[in-house]
């Protein structure tokens, strides 16, 4: 009774998909190709939601009814390449990679401690991972681990540009305050730049500087810009939180940051701006965002831990004026868009 | 006078091997318990059920967690078997549940829970579940109900011995040896357990691509203890009661099916002594109890970035003093005094941290001259070092409606004290400002009992709610750290029945258990049902005995249960074992050979989210008695 009624939910919810597509192997898919990849660390299993701008509604749960199985525990990032999207399960010591449109798992890459975000370089993929301090290096075509580079201290954000990697070094459970850079060529460190403590995200503008977060929680937090010719760093000073998520709209020269647990909000900065500003862009209590290229919406992720609010999604416009909530897993902390 | 009815829930394996010489409803009275019973005296209106000998000698070479995982009036949540367990009584969390040896609690100080995985069965001779509360008889953490162990220990009944060991599924065995002297004036018994299992047994890993079955890793455990119960009659109105346990136990954590690549172990050992004078006196009678209670843990994990490496150390001493004072045949009246001592140390807390909780008790029993109404009330005033505690207390009765069928209901109000954890951890974490959790219990029931011409029948119904407010979680605050607050109301009600049945036919025994438990266990704001509380859980026994064989069949069917914050659920699933025992008849000897298959259907299924638990596994063993007795 109890099965037949799974099923029939199971089916009921496959139906429920948008794009459904009728493949050989008959099974519920879901396409992921166009719209936000939202990403829920989940508390005891992570999860991917997604949202379709053209329907304008969020649909949740998508690994889970696509593969009859739980992603892991805690879902941190996801990253794309070729056909597959590729989801970093940080409490699972593993990457799960599913097809992009249907969701169907693919592989899974195990053996990489605690890892935290993920960036590719042809059909070379590096996950940035807290345990053994390094990034790993993986083979996208083969899906295997082919080896590792040690970096510093709790390794987060990564960034490539012209055939390097820069990973910032954000302490982990201890401090670090440094920025490597990595050759790809040769997978060696060319650089170590020291920056503000616990540096976190990285983003390039359109002067092609590179732009990282640092929450600086002992001292104070900071945006820090980097050339990464002369490696030249210039600070801007963050007053009264310690800030640690960054994203750039697609015209790159707007930076947005905040919208974290402690932040008073999302924060917009013009990349030629002397100061940080004072007031956030958009007030509220936030655990991520995702900046929707095409039109500049900011899309916050609301995880209030009051146990009676649900977690959200909420669109607001570019003027920061809300426009609609939508209902998400636990922990959403932000994703990647797709046009 | 109802307990020890409900206590013949099943006929013991009678040591000459003709059950025809013991009457069907053989009410196996609360032996002699080892320490004065407050159980005993106070139970009337209590839902209580007591878990049967021979269940209990079924289970012997297990451990508790096992044994309890087949009660379904009981919610035990393990990381894989053998593993660390814990217990839930009403719906409510294991912090909320008393688990008592020989009188004396005893849930952490640290983290307000017992490990029943590391408690053999072997070390128990009595098992009684009381559901609901009872904060003001049996103090702090009482909320969901208590589960009393107790050591049984006879007089005049001279020496005896058993001796049981078995081997299992991935490299499980099991030793246990019992010696008992008991004589006029004093008895003594003594017994050692080893057991160790690579424990490396199959699981399908339900989190993983494909759903492979694979084996466990880093799950394997050793663990050993000795005890002894010592009574002796000084006069011959005063006994004093002695008994040490001691146990040493090393265990690794299995990994979560998800992935990971920790590799946790933990080494933990604990020295527990009791010691009791009980004086009859001309108008009065009292009981003087002292304990001491050592804890030992260490804790690593080798995980360079979540890598732990702790040490703990609790000690807890009691002292507790008793008067009873019959005021005629009908009224008796009790007062206590009762005095703990709590220290811990632990490289989690920043120094020594201390809790002294002296508390006075009165006690109130009543019993109508045609034993139809019985009924007890008691009161209980306890300070936490020097904060004065809201006044607990409970009321019950029951009465004899007519032949066999007992009405019965109790109220009470119940608390449990933050633990260590709640208060201290790591320097700033840890809240000591929390208050007490506290809340109301009740319960109406019903208690039918039928025994003739070989027939045998017990029916209980009962309903019940129980409130917590204060409830204590850990809450994230502004800056992202997380400590505990006294933010929740939860609310429990719902209803139980179990049915047993026995009918004999000549020498051969047919017997059925039913029990069936609903819960609806809610976060009173979200109006969520609480992680790892199913609504719906079940069990059904069938029994059957002949001179020479015992056999049992246990089918357990478990509901779905939440996970935290909406997230998911853990699916239903029934869970089904057998067990038969052979008695091979010796000159002087009782020698018998059993076998258990767990998990005979192999099924997948998970206690906690993300661990897998065994498929099919099996136990084969001997059990030899000696001596002179009808040693179970």
């Amino acid at each position: 009774m109890k099965k037949l009624l799974s099923a029939a939910l199971f089916l009921g919810a496959a139906f429920a998909f948008t794009s459904c597509e009728k493949d050989s192997d008959n099974g519920p898919s879901y396409d992921l190709s166009k719209g936000l990849i939202i990403v829920n660390e989940g508390i005891e299993f992570g999860s991917i939601s997604h949202y379709n701008p053209v329907t304008d509604a969020v649909t949740n749960d998508i690994f889970k009814t696509v593969n009859n199985r739980e992603v892991g525990k805690y879902l941190q990032s996801v990253c794309s390449y070729g056909d597959n999207i590729y989801l970093v399960v940080g409490g699972s010591a593993k990457v799960e990679v599913i097809n992009r449109s249907t969701s169907r798992e693919v592989a899974t890459i195990s053996g990489i401690g605690t890892p935290r975000y993920m960036v590719t370089n042809g059909a070379t993929g590096y996950v940035s991972a807290w345990d053994n301090k390094e990034v790993a290096v993986i083979n996208l075509t083969t899906s295997q681990v082919t080896g590792s580079i040690k970096v510093g201290a709790g390794p987060e954000g990564l960034l490539i540009h012209n055939g390097n990697l820069f990973v910032a070094n954000s302490g982990g459970f201890a401090t670090d305050n440094s920025i490597s850079v990595i050759d790809l060529k040769s997978n060696t460190i060319v650089k170590t730049i020291t920056v503000e403590n616990n540096p976190k995200t990285l983003v390039l503008d359109k002067n092609n500087n590179i732009w990282v977060v640092c929450a600086g929680y002992a001292t104070k937090g900071a945006l820090c810009k980097i050339n990464p010719s002369t490696y030249e760093v210039t600070k801007t000073v963050i007053e009264g939180f310690n800030p640690d998520r960054l994203q750039i709209n697609s015209a790159k020269d707007k930076l947005y940051y905040g919208g974290t647990f402690g932040a008073p909000g999302i924060f917009q900065m013009d990349i030629a701006a002397a100061t940080a500003p004072t007031k956030p862009f958009i007030s509220g209590d936030f655990y991520g965002f995702a900046i929707n290229p095409s039109n500049e919406e900011v899309m916050a992720m609301v995880a209030p831990y009051d146990a009676n609010d649900k977690h959200k999604m909420v669109r607001y416009n570019t003027n920061g004026e809300k426009i609609k909530e939508y209902s998400t897993k636990v922990y959403p902390n932000g994703g990647i868009f797709f046009n | 006078m109802l307990l020890n009815l409900l206590l013949a829930g099943a006929l013991s394996f009678a040591g000459d091997g003709t059950p025809t010489s013991k009457s069907l409803s053989d009410t196996i009275h609360l032996k002699e318990v080892v320490v004065s019973s407050k159980l005993k005296r106070y139970s009337s209106g209590l839902s209580l059920k007591s878990i049967s000998s021979s269940e209990i000698r079924v289970g012997e070479s297990t451990q508790l967690s096992e044994l309890l995982s087949n009660q379904s009036n009981i919610s035990v949540n393990s990381y894989g078997s053998g593993g660390t367990s814990g217990v839930s009584l009403r719906g409510l969390k294991a912090s909320q549940t008393a688990i008592l040896w020989n009188g004396i609690n005893l849930q952490s100080t640290m983290n307000g829970e017992v490990n029943i995985g590391s408690i053999p069965t072997f070390f128990v001779d009595q098992i009684a579940v009381q559901q609901g509360g009872n904060g003001a008889l049996f103090g702090s953490g009482a909320i969901g109900g208590v589960i009393h162990l107790d050591n049984t220990l006879a007089f005049n009944e001279g020496h005896s011995g058993s001796l049981l060991q078995s081997i299992g599924s991935y490299g499980l065995t099991y030793t246990g040896l019992k010696y008992t002297y008991s004589g006029e004036n004093a008895a003594t018994s003594a017994r050692v357990f080893y057991t160790e299992s690579a424990n490396n047994y199959k699981f399908r890993n339900v989190n993983s691509a494909g759903k492979p079955i694979k084996r466990q890793t880093n799950a394997n455990y050793r663990k050993a203890g000795v005890m002894t119960n010592s009574a002796f009659n000084i006069t011959s109105n005063d006994k004093l009661v002695v008994s040490l346990w001691g146990q040493d136990n090393y265990s690794r954590y299995p990994q979560p099916m998800s992935g990971n690549t920790d590799t946790p172990y933990d080494f933990s050992s604990f020295i527990r002594g009791t010691a009791q004078w009980q004086a009859d006196r001309e108008k009065y009678s009292f009981n003087v109890k002292a304990a001491l209670l050592n804890d030992w843990e260490a804790y690593r994990n080798p995980n360079p970035t979540f890598g732990a490496r702790s040490n703990h150390h609790t000690t807890v001493g009691l002292l507790e003093a008793e008067t009873l004072i019959p005021l005629s045949n009908n009224h008796t009246i009790e007062a206590g005094l009762n005095g703990s001592c709590e220290r811990a140390r632990s490289t989690d807390y920043e120094g020594n941290k201390y809790r002294y909780k002296p508390s006075a008790i009165l006690g109130y029993r009543y019993k109508s001259n045609n034993s139809k109404l019985e009924a007890f009330s008691s009161l209980r005033q306890e300070v936490i070092d020097t904060k004065v505690n809201p006044l607990t207390w409970s009321v019950g009765a029951q009465y004899l409606l007519i032949k066999g069928l007992h009405l019965r209901g109790n109220v009470s109000r119940n608390y449990r004290v933050p633990t260590f954890n709640e208060l201290y951890w790591r320097n700033g974490w840890g809240n000591p400002l929390l208050k007490p959790e506290h809340g109301y219990g009740g319960e109406l029931g019903t208690d039918f009992l039928l025994s003739k011409n070989g027939f045998f029948l017990t029916a209980k119904l009962a309903g019940f709610f129980n409130n917590v407010r204060g409830w204590i979680i850990w809450v994230p605050n502004k800056d992202g750290a997380w400590s505990p607050e006294n933010v929740d109301k939860v609310l429990s009600r719902g209803a139980e029945l179990s049915v047993t049945l026995k009918q004999r036919y000549l020498q051969y025994i047919v017997g059925c258990d039913l029990s069936g438990l609903f819960t609806k266990s809610t976060n009173q704001d979200t109006k969520l049902q609480l992680p790892y509380t199913p609504k719906y859980r079940g069990s059904i026994s069938l029994n059957f005995q002949s001179p020479s064989y015992l056999i049992r069949y246990t089918h357990s069917f478990i509901g779905e249960r939440e996970l935290s914050k909406n997230s998911g659920t853990l699916p239903a699933y029934s869970l089904a074992g057998v067990s038969m025992e052979k008695k091979i008849s010796l000159k002087g000897y009782q020698l018998s050979a059993f076998l258990r298959i767990d998990n005979i259907w192999n099924v997948d299924y998970q206690s906690i989210a993300d661990y897998g638990m065994p498929l099919r596994n099996y136990q084969l063993g001997i059990r030899l008695n000696i001596g002179d007795s009808n040693k179970n």
